[in-house]
């Protein structure tokens, strides 16, 4: 270490050598150090030219075609041949027995009633809810900075929802964990995975006010959880 | 004159497929080509792909260029989504150890095939190709190995069967040689 820098230990962050709990002391430095911000940089430039070195393979022509298709607009993707569908659905209507036109109509209006009863339930909570909800952003780490979370907290401040994005899928022995953070101690705010699209979200409780905690991170954990962070944080963000 | 990486990720972060498009065009096959050199070629490697320029379409908004190059951002997503399907899967690709040797990779063949809008991509690769050269053989081994086979340096240390300090500093001296090659005039054009 030089002078309180972490420049010797810059190539091994960079190529993701170090224990999670170095990693974090040198995130939380180079928050603050220009000098070995501007060397971290250099070296993750250095590091991603490295990507060069694999022999050029040309992509089949129906990779691009597949990677717009997935991001076009709705009306434009392909959406499967609806007029099979329909002409079966009329087909069995006209095959159809009174009976089961009977009960039919019969299921039809047993959801026309249920939809005004929980119409009912909803007003009566967007009454309750009169008070803001309130966002925390959650940033990706250096490791990960497609990575990204919101937590959106009640109004009463007294639960919460975190949506992440862009995580890693883990294997079966590794979650994901939730922290709040107060005054350095931390509290397990619940346990997920993610897709193989990278989603995942959990339903935030806690016995205090979530709005009362100054800050929140992941970490990677083994499945179910730990008492106490142990493994590399993946997102952090403060109220 | 065309559109300057940031300006098609500040497109694409406005929802312009086109713009996608033109990043596709410029860097798929690089893109590609590195999950390849991770997962081998094959299905994986086209999802790994796929996967790459959808993410970058949904978190172009996120990109910060005071924290490095398009580039570099879009190849450390390549890189982590590879990395993470071959750690995921717990095999290597056959002859990944092979893989290493420089004389191993068709670079100069592919500068030869390439079309007019790779020639700056296939400009650094030369640079590269001549920076990774001149280091000593062990340090890019080491180098090429954690890059691409997502070795832990413990994994690494088994793997060439040298003591850890020794794997450690075999990378740390490899990555900020290469690194001021590369900031240097020293490999200028051949």
């Amino acid at each position: 270490m030089n002078k309180g820098h972490v420049l010797d230990q810059l190539a091994d962050y960079v190529l993701g050598g170090l224990s999670p709990a170095d990693q974090r002391a040198v995130e939380l430095h180079l928050s603050g150090c220009a000098v070995c911000r501007a060397e971290w940089l250099a070296l993750q430039e250095a590091a991603g030219e490295l990507a060069l070195a694999a022999p050029p393979v040309e992509p089949p022509a129906r990779l691009k075609k597949a990677v717009l298709q997935q991001v076009a607009p709705p009306a434009q993707r392909k959406a499967p041949a609806r007029g099979a569908w329909f002409e079966r659905l009329r087909g069995w209507q006209r095959r159809a027995s009174p009976a089961w036109l009977l009960a039919a109509a019969g299921l039809i209006l047993l959801l026309a009633v249920s939809n005004l009863l929980l119409w009912g339930q909803v007003r009566q909570l967007s009454r309750q809810a009169q008070a803001p909800l309130r966002t925390v952003a959650l940033a990706g780490g250096a490791s990960l900075p497609e990575a990204s979370g919101l937590l959106v907290l009640t109004g009463d401040g007294r639960s919460g929802t975190l949506v992440v994005d862009g995580l890693p899928e883990l294997d079966a022995q590794r979650q994901y964990q939730l922290w709040l953070i107060q005054d350095g101690q931390r509290t397990s705010g619940g346990v997920f995975s993610v897709d193989s699209w990278g989603y995942g979200a959990v339903v935030v409780e806690s016995e205090r006010r979530l709005d009362s905690f100054q800050s929140f991170g992941v970490t990677i954990e083994p499945a179910g959880g730990s008492p106490g962070p142990t493994g590399e944080r993946v997102l952090s963000g403060s109220l | 004159m065309p559109a300057s990486d940031e300006a098609l990720l500040r497109r694409i972060a406005r929802a312009e497929p086109q713009a996608l498009s033109e990043l596709y065009d410029r860097y798929g096959r690089l893109v590609f080509s590195l999950a390849v050199r991770v997962v081998g070629e094959g299905e994986a490697a086209e999802e790994i792909t796929q996967d790459v320029f959808v993410q970058v379409w949904r978190k172009a908004y996120t990109y910060r260029p005071d924290l490095g190059r398009p580039l570099t951002w879009l190849v450390s997503i390549a890189r982590h989504r590879a990395i993470d399907a071959l750690r995921r899967r717990r095999v290597r690709p056959p002859g990944s150890l092979d893989g290493v040797d420089l004389e191993d990779a068709p670079l100069k063949s592919a500068e030869d095939q390439a079309p007019p809008a790779q020639a700056e991509l296939e400009q650094a690769r030369d640079r590269l190709r001549r920076a990774l050269a001149s280091l000593p053989e062990e340090q890019r081994s080491a180098l090429l190995l954690a890059y691409f086979e997502g070795f832990s340096h413990r994994e690494l240390a088994e793997r060439l069967d040298q003591p850890l300090g020794t794997v450690k500093t075999r990378l740390r001296l490899g990555l900020q040689k290469l690194r001021q090659l590369l900031a240097s005039d020293e490999l200028g054009p051949e």
